[in-house]
């Protein structure tokens, strides 16, 4: 059963992932921790939701949604978070707090009986059937190597974006040194507008498919998923892209483990699939306190 | 010689204090202008001024076109390129991210060959191109701050206090490279130094900046004979 816990596991992780990147991208440009990020995400998923609800095919729904969220993403930059960055860093704290609630009740409104679940589509063939046997009782479903593979080749044109691109290597400058990248001629403004709408749009597709692998999307569902994620991004560093992603995967694969082995064991639910949640805190926790800056996050050393 | 650089009645400062109160100066086509001053006159303050980095009042015309109310990352497009006080190196970059960052102003052109070229002079740069820029001595992050700034291939480059923590020999190397980038490419140069000896060698122009006014300037030869700045800042 290991194998098939594991296999669980990595999906709900790609998802954390994806939405940790989102994190980590507004983390190194802007050093705040996006706490709307979830529901920055849970907008644009019913969003998604309402365009399909309209005929069209789950892939061109999720696709106008991100294309939206990303503008989204880049409007909030500029409306909401540099006003507030101007007065104080505790003034985008609590911008991004009442952002939080305000997309959350904001999707309530506009979707009234929300709170009950709208059914979502997955992305992915997701019929019973659907599923390709690696040995035995081992299956591995369509929908999870779909959730995978799409993260992983997300993962990848974010990597490219970052390293060979002149928008990504103005994220990075900003990201380092901002005083600097304004001296060599980045417009640190628009940069950062840049990076609100890409993690906006990553955190949309994240949406997209925490809604096709729970069939079922409500107002709740990205609030536990923001948790996981954020935690994600803290075991990685939250200034490391590959931290983010190797966070992500492994709080996943950890939280299916801990939901299913000691069950299994004791017969007992007590420490399971209730407590798996808290396991991964606890894990984190270790983690930070021998490593304090993340699995992969710089901890600065510099000559002067 | 024609004037590239005209500062006139420059007032900055940071929030509700200011620093610079009516500062006049002017860099020459083709000359090393040096900025003398103590801890506390201004001068890092007139370097962010001119180059963008805080707000400022006044005149400041660059080739006859001001710069007065541009933003710092387009006042790179004009053609004045800053090395900032601590160097100001991307630590998390290699070094040739560095220096690719130092070309983002630029449109086209070859910034391989650019490259190449500055690899030529810092040597030293070359064999850590894949380094963190964070792992290299402070000479060699000076040395890549300067290359970086002239990958934007500027007409003008302002140096905020090359020598600031840096060992002697090293500092002399410096200056040495960067006499030569004025009489070998004639690159017009703008020095803000402590170190008034070294940078009286390869001054042409000199300005002293006291309490945010500049109080004497002149060529470097009129201002070596001057009593009175001599003592108080050549030491002699």
């Amino acid at each position: 059963m290991l194998l098939q816990y594991i296999i669980n596991g990595l999906s709900t992780g790609a998802i954390y992932s994806l939405v940790a990147l989102g994190l980590v991208v507004i983390y190194r440009g802007t050093g705040h921790l996006n706490f709307a990020q979830g529901e920055m995400a849970l907008f644009a998923t019913f969003g998604a939701w309402w365009i399909y609800d309209h005929g069209t095919t789950m892939w061109f729904a999720v696709a106008i949604a991100s294309i939206f969220a990303f503008f989204g993403g880049a409007v909030i930059e500029f409306g909401l978070m540099r006003p507030a960055g101007k007065k104080s860093p505790l003034a985008v704290v609590v911008v991004a707090i009442a952002l939080f609630q305000g997309m959350n009740s904001l999707t309530t409104l506009l979707y009234k009986g929300s709170a009950d679940g709208l059914a979502f589509q997955s992305l992915f063939p997701n019929k019973p059937t659907d599923f390709w046997r690696i040995n035995g009782s081992t299956i591995w479903k369509f929908q999870d190597i779909g959730i995978l593979v799409t993260v992983l080749v997300l993962t990848g044109l974010l990597f490219g974006l970052f390293q060979k691109t002149k928008i990504g290597l103005a994220m990075r400058m900003v990201a380092n040194n901002p005083d600097s990248a304004k001296l060599v001629g980045v417009n640190t403004n628009r940069t950062l507008m840049f990076s609100w709408g890409l993690s906006a749009t990553l955190g949309a597709v994240g949406g997209a498919l925490v809604g096709g692998l729970n069939t079922n999307i409500t107002t709740a569902t990205m609030f536990e998923i923001f948790l996981l994620s954020s935690a994600a991004a803290t075991l990685g560093g939250l200034d490391s892209p590959v931290g983010a992603v190797v966070g992500g995967l492994s709080l996943g694969v950890i939280r299916s483990l801990v939901s299913n082995y000691p069950e299994e064991w004791w017969g007992s639910s007590y420490i399971g699939a209730e407590t798996a949640v808290a396991v991964a805190f606890i894990i984190i926790l270790v983690v930070l306190l021998v490593k304090p800056s993340g699995l992969f996050g710089s901890s600065r050393v510099e000559r002067v | 010689m024609s004037v590239l650089l005209d500062v006139k009645d420059l007032v900055a400062g940071y929030g509700a204090v200011q620093v610079l109160h009516g500062l006049d100066l002017q860099v020459q086509t083709g000359e090393v202008a040096v900025i003398l001053g103590a801890n506390g006159a201004g001068k890092t303050t007139t370097m962010r001024a001119i180059s963008g980095m805080i707000s400022r009042k006044g005149t400041i015309e660059f080739e006859g076109r001001s710069l007065a109310s541009m933003s710092a990352n387009d006042i790179v497009r004009a053609g004045l390129a800053q090395v900032p006080q601590g160097r100001g190196t991307f630590t998390d970059l290699s070094v040739e991210d560095n220096m690719r960052a130092g070309a983002y102003s630029r449109k086209g052109g070859d910034v391989a060959t650019d490259m190449k070229e500055w690899y030529d002079i810092f040597p030293r740069l070359y064999e850590r191109r894949d380094q963190k820029a964070g792992s290299l001595s402070g000479g060699e992050q000076q040395m890549l701050a300067i290359s970086r700034a002239l990958m934007s291939k500027p007409k003008l480059l302002l140096c905020d206090e090359p020598s600031l923590g840096l060992a002697p020999i090293i500092t002399q190397e410096l200056f040495g490279i960067l006499g030569r980038l004025n009489a070998e490419r004639g690159l017009s140069i703008l020095v803000v130094e402590q170190n008034a000896n070294l940078a009286m060698k390869i001054a042409h122009s000199v300005f002293v900046l006291e309490t945010g006014t500049i109080v004497a300037s002149g060529t470097a030869a009129e201002i070596a004979d001057d009593d009175a700045v001599r003592k108080a800042y050549l030491g002699y």
